[in-house]
């Protein structure tokens, strides 16, 4: 079927998109010194500044809460740029979609690739905040490999799905844009789910569970069968729902763009 | 590849458009002066942008598309390169297309003449190991000589021009789809592309060549397919088409 030639094509492409995304990448860091290095920059002052106010105003045992924000927050980062970034795929291409004849897909790898480059950056973040506050080494960490790869394969369906419905629907992006920005306050990555009382209010939410498998391997903690399933079953459900719309909607993109 | 061909039967394109206040529209439908046509949907309107059109471009056919503005020539380009889907009718492409459609899509500003051939290279779909063989004669093409290792907002619009098409007529392709390229640039550059165009002519199966220049379709076509309002009007030999196309200019005029 033509669908998953589409697919197949975009991703022997590799080198193409590869090479596509890098030299954004290179693009941001010519247009300011710090280049993406200013995300890291970012996520160190945001975790020194919280750190402090968490430290200083509740009192909690620094140790143990700049690791957790740290890891909590650059999953977080990481997650919801699949989501923003995911949106924009299409409408950022426009005029490459109308020029050249590449398979949808194509777009989705080369931004879920640049913003896999991204967060390689994030490296810096965790590992002073690591090395400062060490948790007790574990094996637990390698379980976060498989949760970043599961990361990625939603990041693919949601640049598919996100992308096609934002660049039918305009509003869609500020939509989705403002509905992360409460999430993230709604989610426990700077506020620890062990103070709630009301287990319910994280446990409903998908993002919670996102979390969980990144960060819980990282302070020495296997994340819990229920993290996985939530996490399996709305990737399956991505993904169908991504195929779903790619094989009715795929024309729409070019021919409406 | 032998039997380089392009075959459309009855292919019609229709492209709906959304993100517009429909019903403020369809009441000033009547008065629109534009040459393609356009209806109103049951929910959005749709322009039609090709109606049913029948054609046979064939091994070593170099097409001129002539028509207004808004006649569909960029979509029947578009339609032949793959990038749109024919909503009716059947198109069949053998062949590998190279479409040169819109100078600059997909450039960076701040990336170097270098920098910019090989991305609008990759976005073309040739490969790496294809680029890195090329790059230096696509350089040499430019003629853009030092000014390959400044960013590309120091260019000016000829200058942006030289580079899409030097990376575009490198490409090995059966059928080369060129919208509106020839004939900017300066004297100079006129002249270059018209040796490599020769060049082109022998190496490539058929060219598509949209242009409102009649001189070049003369010069380098030998059919011309005149459109009108997404539908064909006049194929064949060139210099009868254009004929026919004076003489629809002369009558609106």
């Amino acid at each position: 079927m033509s669908m998953f030639n589409d697919f197949k094509a975009a991703a022997l492409a590799w080198r193409q998109w590869l090479e596509m995304s890098l030299t954004e990448v290179v693009m941001h860091y010519r247009r300011s010194i710090l280049g993406p290095f200013w995300l890291v920059l970012n996520n160190l002052v945001m975790i020194g500044a919280l750190g402090m106010v968490y430290s200083f105003v509740f009192n909690m045992n620094v140790e143990n809460y700049m690791p957790f924000l740290a890891v909590g927050l650059v999953a977080w980062n990481f997650l919801s740029s699949f989501v923003t970034g995911g949106a924009g795929t299409f409408i950022q291409h426009a005029s490459v979609l109308k020029n050249v004849n590449l398979p949808l897909p194509f777009y989705s790898f080369k931004v879920v690739c640049r913003l896999v480059i991204n967060f390689a950056h994030d490296v810096f973040v965790l590992l002073p905040v690591m090395l400062i506050f060490p948790q007790q080494a574990s094996l637990t960490m390698f379980l976060a490999i498989p949760a970043l790869i599961l990361y990625i394969i939603n990041g693919v369906a949601l640049s598919i799905l996100l992308g096609m419905l934002c660049s039918r629907f305009r509003d869609m992006q500020n939509v989705i844009s403002n509905f992360m920005q409460i999430m993230f306050f709604f989610t426990p990555i700077f506020w620890p789910a062990s103070n709630v009382s009301k287990p319910l209010i994280y446990e409903a939410n998908i993002f919670y569970h996102y979390i969980e498998i990144v960060r819980a391997p990282f302070l020495g903690q296997i994340p819990t069968l229920t993290n996985w399933l939530v996490v399996g079953g709305v990737t399956l459900v991505l993904w169908v729902a991504a195929i779903v719309v790619y094989y009715r909607y795929r024309w729409r993109v070019v021919h409406t763009i | 590849m032998t039997g380089v061909r392009i075959e459309a039967d009855r292919v019609s394109v229709h492209l709906p458009v959304f993100n517009i206040n429909s019903l403020s529209l369809k009441k000033n439908l009547l008065r629109l002066g534009t040459n393609g046509r356009i209806h109103a949907g049951s929910k959005h309107l749709v322009i039609e942008a090709l109606r049913s059109i029948s054609f046979v471009f064939e091994e070593g056919d170099r097409v001129g598309i002539v028509g207004l503005n808004g006649a569909g020539k960029t979509t029947l380009l578009r339609t032949i390169a793959g990038i749109f889907r024919p909503t009716g009718g059947r198109l069949d492409v053998v062949g590998r297309v190279v479409p040169l459609l819109m100078v600059g899509a997909g450039m960076y500003d701040d990336a170097s003449g270098y920098e910019n051939i090989r991305s609008c290279a990759l976005q073309h779909g040739m490969s790496v190991p294809e680029i890195e063989a090329k790059i230096d004669e696509i350089a040499e093409f430019t003629a853009l000589g030092t000014y390959l290792s400044l960013p590309l907002y120091t260019y000016s619009a000829g200058m942006r021009m030289r580079l899409s098409y030097a990376v575009a007529t490198a490409i090995e392709s059966d059928i080369l789809v060129l919208d509106e390229v020839i004939g900017a640039g300066d004297a100079v550059f006129a002249q270059t592309c018209a040796q490599r165009f020769s060049a082109l002519l022998g190496r490539t199966r058929i060219i598509v060549l949209a242009t409102h220049d009649s001189g070049s379709i003369r010069r380098y076509c030998n059919k011309a397919l005149l459109l009108r309002e997404g539908q064909v009007t006049d194929f064949g030999p060139t210099e009868g088409v254009l004929k026919t196309y004076e003489r629809t200019i002369a009558q609106m005029a």
